[in-house]
């Protein structure tokens, strides 16, 4: 019996060292030492542009020296429609004048309609969605340059003043 | 506790035997399931201000240039969330046109080397007593103000030019900051390159009045002569090179280019040459004298080139070397000579035909510069100066110091008249020949300050280290021919505590006054000074545009500089210059006979395609991959032929003690038969002592051995020398990852005759019929196609592999065992008719059978076939029973035996794409299927049908002789459909009916097969 025991504590012993030494007992390759996304995001260098990178204007270069490149279109305009719908009606509304779901939040919204807006040049507008505003969040790694100027073209559509 | 034990009150309900086993039966694997999947908890951090470039999960592009050697390749730099994962060439970019060299795959592991500097260190002693001291770690304003101190105590004493700074060959903007910053100091500026190719610039400037290296044009010659120009390893700009000479050497109208190799030990570039001459070494002036002999006896100069008095001229000032007469001393036969100078130059094919280049680093000896003339003028009378040596356009190589300069350097340091030294990114204590003792030197020097970014045999010397970026980290620009404009972007953050040379430049020589720093803007970093440049270099086009008609302007700076980002760089156009030979050097006499040494054998201290000179040790993807032609990693050894090693009575493995008049290394024998009897033949660029944990204590430095004297006519390095051999009894042998080189009658490496080619007789593979049903591949079917007549062994497409797929380093100690992780190997074989050596280099990789025998043995379906024609092999079913890799007959599969480690912070390079496998799986070639997924999704995003360009495997991406094409077979219109239907395609193993996607075409050889 005593021998039993032993045997029994002394198998117990090499059963657990085994288990234990393959600890974490279950290793799928999901989780690797490489990084994945979300894991160690970096800030690129400063003034670096990428093989398809475009150039970054400030405020008063981007007045003269960046236009609209996309024709008001049928087509560009129901595409920015379609970007707006997704991006920016939650605070700017349906119909562009600022009043979103999301409007109980802030202090205010833009109306779109705004003079001082649809009197800005498109080049001050499409700094804006890269970089946002005072509440508005930057847009610069979720729309692509294209996508930008097709908004921009659908934001020229609240202009009430022709 | 009775199973009909009832609770009293009911309340608590008493566990009964049905309850019991009920829980058990659910807790119990929920419970082992809990216990065995520890999932820990991870956080994302997503950008706060998301930059524009950077969408996580997605790579971002940047151009740049490599700046692995003076070569100046375009690159693009693959970055993921802000880290460099893969390096490739620039196809943008005209030198390389995208494909990059093994050295350029591997400069990620100097950016994410382990063993960097990570921070500004100051020597402080510990020990005055002993005179002990370290470097201790500081912040840079104190290292700054340490540096400006004491350059300033030096100038107030007015000797500023005992102070010297020594960079390697840098052009562009920073090699005038530091012109600009040297002048205002006062101090003595060296440009310091191991190798200079002084010889060439020597002769140049004898023969034509240039001091300058050329461009030479590899893709038009119909006969291309090497006189131990290594030009696909390391001389002047590989890649370049061995692209355009891909190019020109392709079958065409039954025709191919002939390339003759002449050196003592073959290279591998030698490998490749259709006939290697093995000439006794430093003899390639006197046979270069002879075929011009030979052409201007026989009447065969480019009349329309060389007028009839220089031709009399010629004729007289080369009079002593007839074939006969220097036969004996090149080991060429007389007829053989004829022969070659009958081909090279040829009256009625007209002038330019040809080309000669010589001064390949393992050649140059006391007679370097001498040859080097001879073999312009070999160029000359065959009317290829104009042609296919270009003047104008020239190489960088020009801007250069020579060897001859740090010798006299070290001669002052010696002599303590040199107080403070800098030394940016060279390391002469290792580089420099042992005889000249810089180490010594630089104890007698005050003040020593290294700029190094990584710690190595120089750097541990010195006073201060202000560590700077790495190519990779920095802005910069280089101009490796005149006209091309290369611009280095950082592709990402520092990772370490370093700062740009060129920002301490400018801020030391703002702190010393104006009296330095007034040619030097006042404020603004490297930067602000590099666009500064631009901006000239673009009034500089324009000035010159405006004068042409239809003139294309840059207007705007910030379009140039944005275009120039962009593409890598301005790739102008240069016009050539015309030069005409030097009337004076006929007239003078040529001394081409090497002198004799009295030892019994002639040591080759060769240059190495994997270190260069000795750079890139510390990067272990270079140590691992197998030498391209011995196979050998991690270590350095001695060659010598059967014939050598018997006579000096040494085996194989054995270790060997060389002694020349200058040193003395012991060094592990291999027995390399393309190597001259009477010769032997050692790599440079191991034996480091304090260069990081991957290169310390690998072989021994061969530059221990060589004179330190510089050749008196250039100034350059003499990198042959007389030496003894003795055996010492002791075997030591080296990781060897393939043992011979003998196909062993299996044709694993085929080859066809250039005649048979030609006349339609080549042999078709044999049909086979099998039993196993057919796979489907409904819409795509992957493929490749690997040329083995354009694949020179380079090993550049294995270490794109090694990066894009997360291989592991398996190190030394393994690698003996004989293990290896590398999912694509170059083997090579050697094929002897007619006593002329036949090289074949065989790229091998997992095939992707379609009927693959590893399929059929997996007892978990781990490996199996993708409908598009992928042998696919899933990681996480694998449980490591390795039936597949034993009946694999390409031995293409890989084992982990172990957990590879990735030391911080290697780790930042590893793909995201790929999965890092862990121990007990078995992996190998996808055909980088992540970059196949990649392809097609860019495919359906633009709404059209998957194209040749969409995708493309590291390997073939890389390839300098763009040997391996990729793409769909099921597209009859795909570049590899059209190139496996070759006359010349064939199947590795095709016998065994394995039905392989990798077809192979035959090498071409001039000679019968």
């Amino acid at each position: 019996m005593r021998k039993t025991k032993v045997g029994i504590t002394i198998l117990a012993c090499v059963v657990a060292g085994v288990a234990l030494s393959a600890f974490p007992w279950t290793r799928d390759m999901f989780v690797g030492p490489d990084v994945r996304p979300y894991e160690d995001l970096r800030v690129p260098p400063e003034d670096v542009l990428s093989i398809d990178g475009p150039r970054i204007f400030g405020r008063r270069d981007a007045r003269e020296k960046l236009t609209n490149p996309l024709p008001a279109s049928p087509e560009i305009l129901a595409e920015g429609a379609e970007i707006y719908r997704i991006y920016c009606t939650s605070c700017h509304g349906d119909d562009g004048t600022g009043n979103g779901r999301l409007v109980e939040f802030f202090d205010r919204t833009e109306d779109l309609a705004d003079s001082e807006i649809q009197e800005s040049a498109d080049g001050e507008l499409y700094n804006t969605v890269r970089e946002g505003g005072f509440t508005m969040p930057a847009f610069a790694n979720t729309l692509s340059v294209r996508e930008r100027w097709a908004v921009i073209h659908h934001i020229r559509t609240y202009d009430t003043s022709q | 506790m009775t199973e009909n034990h009832k609770s009293s009150d009911g309340l608590t309900e008493t566990v009964g035997r049905r309850t019991f086993l009920k829980l058990v039966g659910g807790a119990a694997p929920a419970a082992a399931v809990a216990a065995c999947s520890p999932v820990p908890p991870e956080q994302i951090i997503p950008y706060v201000i998301p930059p524009e470039d950077v969408i996580p999960g997605v790579a971002t592009w940047y151009a740049s240039v490599c700046g692995e050697c003076p070569a100046g390749c375009g690159t693009l730099v693959r970055t993921r969330e802000g880290r460099a994962v893969k390096v490739e060439g620039n196809p943008e970019h005209p030198i390389n046109r995208g494909s990059l060299c093994i050295r350029g795959q591997a400069s990620l592991q100097g950016l994410y080397n382990p063993d960097r500097f990570t921070g500004p260190q100051l020597r402080r002693t510990t020990n005055p007593a002993t005179n002990h001291s370290v470097l201790e770690s500081v912040e840079w304003d104190e290292a700054e103000q340490e540096l400006i101190s004491r350059i300033e105590a030096i100038r107030e004493s007015g000797q500023a030019e005992q102070i010297a700074i020594v960079t390697p060959l840098t052009t562009g903007a920073l090699g005038t900051l530091v012109n600009t910053w040297a002048e205002g100091v006062g101090a003595k500026h060296l440009t310091y390159e191991p190798f200079a190719y002084e010889a060439i610039r020597a002769a140049n400037r004898i023969t034509f009045d240039r001091n300058a290296v050329p461009h030479h044009d590899f893709a038009s010659p119909h006969f291309v002569m090497s006189f131990g120009a290594d030009f696909q390893e390391t001389w002047l700009s590989t890649v370049g090179h061995t692209r355009d000479h891909s190019e020109g050497r392709k079958v065409r109208n039954g025709q191919k280019a002939r390339f003759v190799q002449l050196e003592p030990r073959m290279s591998l570039t030698g490998a490749n040459a259709d006939e290697w001459v093995e000439i006794r070494p430093g003899s390639e002036g006197l046979l270069a004298a002879a075929m011009v002999h030979t052409i201007v006896s026989e009447q065969r100069v480019q009349v329309e080139i060389v007028d009839e008095e220089t031709v009399s001229l010629l004729g007289q000032f080369f009079d002593d070397y007839s074939p006969e007469g220097v036969a004996e001393q090149t080991g060429v036969s007389a007829d053989r000579i004829r022969d070659l100078a009958r081909a090279f130059s040829n009256p009625d094919a007209g002038p330019g035909q040809s080309l000669a280049v010589g001064s390949g680093i393992a050649t140059m000896g006391d007679r370097a510069t001498a040859s080097q003339i001879a073999i312009n003028l070999l160029n000359y009378v065959a009317g290829n100066i104009g042609s296919t040596v270009v003047f104008g356009s020239d190489m960088n190589w020009g801007e250069a110091g020579t060897y001859g300069e740090m010798v006299e350097l070290t001669r002052a340091m010696k002599n303590g008249e040199i107080q403070l030294l800098v030394l940016n990114d060279v390391n002469p204590v290792h580089s420099m020949p042992g005889e000249i003792e810089f180490a010594a030197a630089l104890k007698e020097v005050p003040f020593v300050v290294s700029t190094s970014s990584f710690p190595d045999e120089t750097s541990n010397l010195a006073d201060l280290v202000l560590p700077t970026h790495t190519p990779l980290e920095r802005w910069g620009d280089s101009v490796p021919i005149a006209g091309l404009h290369g611009l280095m972007q950082p592709v990402m953050r520092p990772i370490f505590n370093t700062r740009h040379f060129g920002d301490v430049l400018l801020d030391s020589a703002r702190a010393l006054g104006r009296d330095v720093s007034a040619e030097l803007p006042r404020r603004g970093e490297f930067l602000d000074f590099l666009q500064d440049r631009w901006e000239e270099l673009q009034e500089s086009i324009n000035a010159r545009e405006t004068e042409e008609e239809e003139a294309d302007l840059q207007e705007d700076f910030d379009d140039f500089w944005a275009n120039a980002q962009r593409q890598g760089g301005f790739f102008g156009v240069v016009e050539t210059d015309a030069v005409r030979l030097n009337p004076t050097l006929l007239s003078n006499t040529l001394e081409l006979e090497p002198t004799s040494s009295d030892r019994a054998l002639d040591l080759i201290v060769y240059p190495s395609l994997h270190y260069y000179d000795g750079r890139g040790a510390n990067r272990p993807w270079l140590q691992e991959i197998p030498d391209p032609l011995m196979k050998t990693t991690w270590a350095s050894w001695v060659e010598a032929s059967s014939q050598t090693a018997q006579s000096m009575n040494a085996q194989e493995g054995q270790l060997v003690r060389l002694t020349t008049d200058h040193g003395t290394v012991d060094a592990s024998l291999l027995i390399n038969d393309q190597l001259r009897d009477g010769v032997v033949a050692m790599p440079v660029g191991q034996g480091h002592t304090d260069y990081g944990r991957y290169a310390d204590g690998r072989g021994v430095n061969p530059l221990a051995l060589l004179s330190g004297a510089p050749e008196p006519e250039s100034g350059g390095r003499q990198w042959v020398v007389g030496a003894d051999a003795t055996p010492l009894g002791v075997t030591r042998r080296i990781p060897q990852l393939q043992k011979h080189f003998d196909q062993e009658d299996r044709e694993l490496a085929q080859a066809v005759s250039l005649a048979a080619l030609a006349a339609g007789e080549v042999v078709p593979e044999e049909k086979h019929f099998s039993l196993s049903p057919e796979h489907d591949h409904p819409v795509h079917h992957w493929g490749m196609a690997i040329d083995l007549d354009s694949c020179n062994g380079c090993n550049a497409c294995v270490a794109a592999c090694y990066a894009e797929n997360n291989v592991p380093i398996v190190g030394h100690d393994r690698m003996r065992q004989g293990r290896t992780m590398s999912w694509l190997r170059i083997e090579r074989f050697v094929e002897t008719h007619n006593d002329q050596v036949d090289n074949r280099f065989l790229p091998m990789l997992c095939q992707h059978c379609d009927h693959a025998p590893c399929e059929t043995v997996c007892p978990v379906f781990a490996t199996y076939h993708t409908d598009e024609g992928l042998n696919a092999q899933v990681y996480n079913r694998c449980v490591g029973t390795r039936y597949c890799a034993n009946n694999c007959p390409y031995r293409v599969r890989r084992f982990n035996w172990f957990q590879e480690e990735f030391p911080e912070p290697m780790h930042l390079q590893l793909n995201p794409d790929v999965t890092t496998r862990v121990a007990g799986v078995m992996e190998k070639c996808t055909f980088c299927v992540q970059r196949i997924t990649d392809g097609k999704g860019t495919a359906k995003d633009e709404n059209r049908p998957v194209q040749d360009d969409d995708i493309t495997p590291a390997c073939a991406q890389t390839c300098p002789a763009q040997a391996i094409v990729f793409g769909d077979m099921n597209d009859p219109e795909s570049r590899v459909s059209q190139v496996a239907t070759d006359a010349r395609a064939y199947h590795v193993l095709g016998e065994l009916n394995t039905r392989p996607a990798v077809t192979y075409l035959k090498k071409v050889t001039q000679n019968e097969v």
